[in-house]
């Protein structure tokens, strides 16, 4: 076996296979089951696929937490990640079953919709995880975060060591080249965009400037200057994506962690409704 | 003109600034960017040549080329004169003035006070820009548990129940405006203020608007009226409702059979729920499930829970259900006291063998159907009469029964009950169904006549026939006449009772025994017309409308009264063909049969077994009834 097995192919999917076993056993329950009043969450079988779902739920909300804390191999947090999204997914399945098809404006269809958006955020993180992860090496392509960005600070202090031997207004580009950032704000950080970056801006006006120009030191000095900017709006936009690959790798939480705990809070609510007015 | 330029170095990590002085020459000294400045302050925020410094008495000059800011108090000038002393500001380096040294016509530092921001650090992770997922799901977690559980628990716990019969009577009362009834936090404030200042408490808000996001379903449309009133019908929590909460409403309500026996019978205590069948917040016009497994789920294998059933299986109306079994009258018997006495029976339609009605009447369906008309009796024996079904048979209001028939209305147009010997003129009308009226009213004709004399008839006595009026009658001749009365009047009766009137349609007897009178006792069976051929079905004539009677009545070929000319399961599958048929007129149970049959008793004490004796009492009484 390969060192490196996708959680999602984790001992031969031994949890798609039980996930998909189980969403067959549900079907097979609920499609033989017809009782009066027509397929509903109120009726034998939907009690019971209403609480295989709640306990799917409260398990795998307890592997998130507990999966953070594993100090075990790599092994096992694969497995428990492998089991949590397949089961995950069978949720579709078993809630979909449970409510017989019938959604509403109350308390119980929202319960629905959360775990809906639990699952589905979820998915996009295990899209996320299998796909950027790649991209992210093939991106650096062998190097680090580190040590691009020390190689940035390098162009920095030679982009103004540079500036004093040109004019003014190649100055002003450099100036303009130094504001040039990483990040930012959350559309900017999951974007990843370097359309405007500022090295690149300075690049195109400083090789402009520099046609302008007779003496040919400074003309040494303005190729030197273009290739420094050439190299930071490079870099820049690297790193640039990387942080959108992290972004996009952990901005999926956001809706899977608290959604998840609002679905046990409106899940309790549920339970508590439907048997109190029974 | 010589300048002392002195650079202070800070050391990293102390306090210690080193100076390092460089002696310029010359007349003004230019300051800036550039590398070939003679002041050369190494940043991008500098200009190439930014100002130009002059040695002036008691300092030094800085003028700003091309108006490049010298920043001297806090504020951007064109040029400065220092003293020794005072220091300003060009981009990251400070430029101060010191006392003339010896050496040199004068002295200025120069600093690099801060350093220059290489790159701003922007939020690099997303979780510097939104907030934390901790306190975003403690947020929605009492978000969700305040807006959905406390909030309208506090209303539902803080209400009393309502009784039984105010249930009844708000069930039938729209629901108050959401506008007009007290919210959660008016009775708050109410409720401190009768605290505080005394008074009376305020009464819990009846329903809050998130208690609508409770329902877990609409409600169907005839309990529409009660989606806001969730306790009329949730007497106590975790309770599934009770029979007491629908037979607040409806007690009227009539059964089929005792709910709790058929719970036992089943062996399922859960049936005795009317929640049982009855489900309510699926929509729909009402609670009524329709599908036929309300009752197959035990009658498809009835055996299965009920060993001692007598009552056959039903799976589908067009797979198994029974061969219809119409109640009829299979035999007529007489009683001590001369009343006629039928043997009523259930027996199966089987085409093969058919059944027979022995009700008495002697009516042939296929003579008054004749398609070229019948032809009229009596005084309208020269008429011809066009005849259908609706003639006779006219469906009731509810449209399962029909008008009963009644001779009078129905047959006694033609068949006139007269009483017209040949030779007089004013006919006599016999009443229908009082055979002994008939015989005195034939017996009084006859003695009349012998009485009062000038009797026209062959083999009349003599002094019955030519006596004069006024003359008086011997006693002899009248025993005589009245002799002979008796005779005709018993030949005549003879003759309607077994032929002409009454004969026509019924069978009569004769007893064996005359009267003390000397007369004979004759008894007419009266037709046993049955009014309900099948009374533990429910058929409406109405949407049936389009069909021909004939074409399941099979009366225009019937030539006898004894045909019973009920359908049988087939004729009714050609178009009711199962509720599992995708096109098909509707199969299911309640189709035909009700659960809660109106003729029945309220649901009231149990009646069980002793429901069958009393159906069966039921349907003597209709028959015995139509007898009369």
């Amino acid at each position: 076996m390969s060192a490196h097995v996708s959680f999602l192919a984790h001992e031969r999917f031994r949890w798609f296979k039980r996930s998909g076993w189980l969403c067959l056993l549900v079907i097979v329950a609920y499609s033989a089951y017809a009782p009066i009043g027509g397929r509903n969450g109120g009726t034998w079988v939907g009690y019971g696929l209403g609480g295989l779902g709640a306990l799917i739920i409260l398990w795998l909300s307890w592997l998130g937490v507990k999966k953070r804390g594993f100090a075990a191999g790599a092994t096992t947090i694969r497995g428990w990640t492998s089991a949590h999204v397949y089961l995950g997914l069978s949720l579709i399945v078993i809630a979909t079953l449970h409510s017989g098809f019938e959604f509403g404006w109350n308390v119980h269809t929202l319960a629905y919709a959360l775990m809906m958006a639990v699952i589905l955020s979820g998915a996009f993180g295990v899209f996320a995880y299998v796909r950027y992860p790649r991209m992210m090496s093939e991106n650096m392509s062998g190097q680090s975060v580190a040590g691009l960005r020390r190689e940035m600070s390098e162009l920095d202090a030679r982009l103004a060591r540079l500036s004093q031997r040109l004019p003014d207004s190649f100055a002003d580009q450099v100036k303009i080249a130094l504001e040039a950032r990483m990040g930012g704000g959350f559309f900017q950080l999951l974007s990843g965009s370097s359309r405007r970056c500022p090295a690149a801006r300075a690049r195109d006006a400083a090789r402009v400037l520099a046609d302008g120009l007779t003496d040919a030191e400074q003309q040494a000095s303005a190729t030197e200057m273009l290739a420094a900017f050439s190299r930071k709006a490079e870099i820049a936009a690297r790193l640039r994506r990387d942080l959108s690959f992290k972004a996009m790798m952990d901005v999926w939480l956001w809706i899977h962690v608290p959604m998840t705990l609002a679905l046990i809070a409106t899940l309790t609510a549920h339970v508590f409704i439907v048997f109190f007015y029974w | 003109m010589r300048l002392s330029l002195i650079t202070l170095k800070k050391r990293p990590d102390s306090d210690d600034v080193s100076r390092r002085e460089t002696l310029l020459d010359g007349d003004s000294f230019r300051v800036g960017r550039g590398s070939d400045m003679d002041v050369n302050l190494p940043d991008v925020s500098v200009a190439y040549h930014h100002a130009t410094l002059t040695i002036v008495p008691g300092g030094v000059k800085l003028e700003g080329v091309g108006g490049a800011p010298i920043e001297a108090g806090g504020k951007a000038q064109a040029d400065v004169v220092l003293r020794p002393g005072e220091t300003v500001r060009i981009g990251p380096f400070e430029i101060g003035c010191e006392a003339k040294p010896e050496h040199s016509d004068g002295a200025v530092t120069v600093q690099q006070v801060e350093v220059a921001a290489t790159t701003h650090r922007s939020p690099q992770r997303i979780a510097d820009v939104l907030p934390s997922r901790r306190r975003l799901s403690w947020v929605l977690v009492l978000a969700a548990l305040v807006a959905f559980l406390a909030w309208p628990l506090s209303t539902i716990l803080l209400r009393t129940a309502p009784d039984p019969s105010s249930v009844v009577v708000n069930a039938m009362v729209a629901p108050q405006k959401a506008a007009d009834r007290a919210g959660t936090i008016d009775t708050l404030v109410a409720y401190v203020k009768s605290e505080t200042e005394g008074g009376e408490k305020p009464a819990a808000p009846v329903y809050t608007p998130m208690e609508s996001w409770w329902l877990s379903g609409p409600m169907s449309n005839v309990h529409a009226g009660l989606a806001e009133n969730c306790s009329a019908c949730h007497l106590r929590p975790f309770e599934m409702t009770t029979n007491s909460a629908c037979l607040a409403c409806h007690a009227e309500t009539k059964q089929h059979i005792d709910v709790a026996s058929h719970a036992d019978a089943a062996n399922a205590p859960e049936l005795a729920r009317c929640g049982a069948c009855h489900k309510e917040h699926v929509g729909g016009e009402s609670p009524i499930e329709e599908a036929s497994a309300v009752c197959t789920d035990c009658h498809g294998d009835l055996k299965a829970v009920l060993p001692a059933t007598t009552l056959y299986d039903v799976t589908d109306f067009a797979l198994q259900h029974p061969q219809f079994r119409p109640t009829l009258v299979t035999g007529v018997g007489t009683n001590v006291d001369g009343t006629l006495q039928p043997t009523v029976e259930r027996a199966p339609l089987d085409p093969k063998f058919p059944l027979v009605e022995q009700s008495g009447l002697k009516f042939p369906h296929d003579v008054h159907l004749n398609k070229d008309g019948v032809r009229g009796l009596g005084r309208v024996a020269d008429k011809t009469f066009d005849m259908n079904c609706q003639t006779c048979h006219v469906s009731q209001a509810d449209g399962e029964l029909m008008r009963p028939i009644e001779m009078e209305r129905d047959c006694g147009y033609c068949h006139e009950l007269v009483f017209q010997p040949d030779n007089i003129d004013v006919l006599r009308e016999l009443p229908h169904a009082k055979p002994v009226e008939v015989q005195e009213i034939v017996h009084d004709y006859y003695s009349a006549r012998v009485l009062e004399g000038g009797l026209n008839v062959p083999g009349a006595p003599a002094d019955s026939a030519r006596r004069r009026p006024g003359q008086v009658m011997s006693l002899a001749a009248r025993s005589e006449g009245l002799e002979w009365a008796s005779q005709q009047a018993e030949l005549e009766l003879k003759r309607i009772m077994e032929v002409s009137l009454c004969g026509d349609c019924h069978v009569a007897q004769a007893a064996a025994e005359p009267d003390s009178r000397g007369r004979t006792v004759w008894t007419v069976q009266g037709a046993l017309l049955q009014r309900h051929w099948m009374p533990k079905a429910w058929f409406d004539h109405g949407p049936h409308f389009a069909m021909d009677c004939v074409s399941c009545h099979a009366a225009t070929t019937s030539k006898s009264a004894t045909d019973v000319l009920m359908p049988p399961i087939e004729n009714c599958r050609d178009c009711h063909k199962g509720e599992q048929a995708g096109a098909s007129a509707s199969s299911e149970c309640l189709a035909c049969h009700e659960f809660h049959v109106d003729r029945l008793q309220n649901w009231s004490p149990p009646h069980g077994s002793a429901m069958v004796e009393r159906r069966n009492a039921a349907e003597r009484t209709t028959v015995a009834r139509t007898t009369q």
